[in-house]
């Protein structure tokens, strides 16, 4: 069955890379460059793998299953946030929860560098529920218009 | 892809049982718990990638001809995302990033600063615990 992956990443440079997958093929992904100089070095990371019943081979099939399965995605890292906002029995990623979704169960993870308690990180995930997942499917949902 | 690049010391958190949890694995002691040690990396982080001189890094780890064997078959399940070439402007770069001398006077690994030049270069995040990266 083939995965979809979501996956934000926030860089020591302040550079956010939010993209998706299929199949580890890179298909859709916004990147805002970081105030400073490039540094690599990654500060966290949250994935959101889930099962897809359909085949997606192309960017505009996977803007299409964007579209109209995105609100999984969200959903995913809302109870993440949730979960890690409240509290969580270790300090130290990786985090992993599974998600109960329309389209299955959804796994997401989330890695901290070094020292990121649970709650401060459960901020972060609903930072990128706020600013980043919304720009990122602004971005990509628009490719649809011209299916 | 996800261009993710894993640093030595992720790798070698699963190298030696504590990765997904502490305790949940023995340190890696043949070929085959080398390759299922590997998939637990494949299971924790979407594509992982490595680089060369993480390769090298972890090869230059091994005491004896045991585990290079179960570190050749380790490393064998990851890609090298530059290819096994280090190019010319890859060290011009790291050179670069061992000259910058920041506040705090931490020295830079020479490897640490091939590692972020080689990220540098092609586009990728690197996943890494290391204090002391450049």
């Amino acid at each position: 069955m083939p995965t979809v992956t979501f996956y934000h990443h926030e860089r020591v440079d302040d550079a956010r890379r939010t993209g998706l997958t299929v199949d580890d093929s890179r298909a859709l992904e916004r990147y805002v460059p970081g105030d400073e100089e490039s540094d690599p070095v990654l500060r966290w990371v949250v994935d959101v793998r889930v099962p897809v019943a359909e085949e997606i081979e192309t960017r505009v099939a996977a803007a299409e299953w964007l579209c109209g399965h995105g609100d999984t995605i969200q959903a995913a890292l809302a109870a993440a946030a949730d979960r890690l906002y409240a509290g969580v029995d270790s300090d130290w990623s990786p985090w992993q929860f599974d998600v109960d979704t329309p389209e299955g169960t959804a796994r997401v993870s989330v890695h901290a560098r070094l020292h990121t308690d649970g709650h401060q990180m459960g901020r972060h995930l609903r930072t990128v529920l706020q600013r980043d997942w919304p720009a990122f499917r602004e971005q990509f949902q628009p490719a649809m218009a011209g299916v | 892809m996800v261009r993710q690049v894993l640093d030595t010391n992720k790798l070698l958190v699963f190298w030696h049982g504590k990765m997904p949890k502490p305790g949940s694995h023995g340190s890696v002691r043949s070929v085959r718990a080398a390759v299922e040690a590997a998939r637990r990396v494949f299971e924790v982080y979407p594509d992982p990638f490595l680089v060369t001189p993480v390769r090298l890094e972890f090869l230059g780890g091994t005491r004896d001809k045991d585990e290079l064997l179960w570190a050749d078959a380790f490393l064998g399940e990851f890609e090298l995302l530059d290819g096994g070439d280090v190019i010319p402007p890859d060290w011009a770069e790291a050179e670069r990033l061992a000259r910058r001398v920041r506040r705090g006077g931490r020295s830079r690994g020479a490897l640490d600063c091939i590692i972020v030049a080689i990220c540098n270069r092609l586009h990728a995040d690197l996943s890494s615990d290391d204090t002391g990266l450049p």
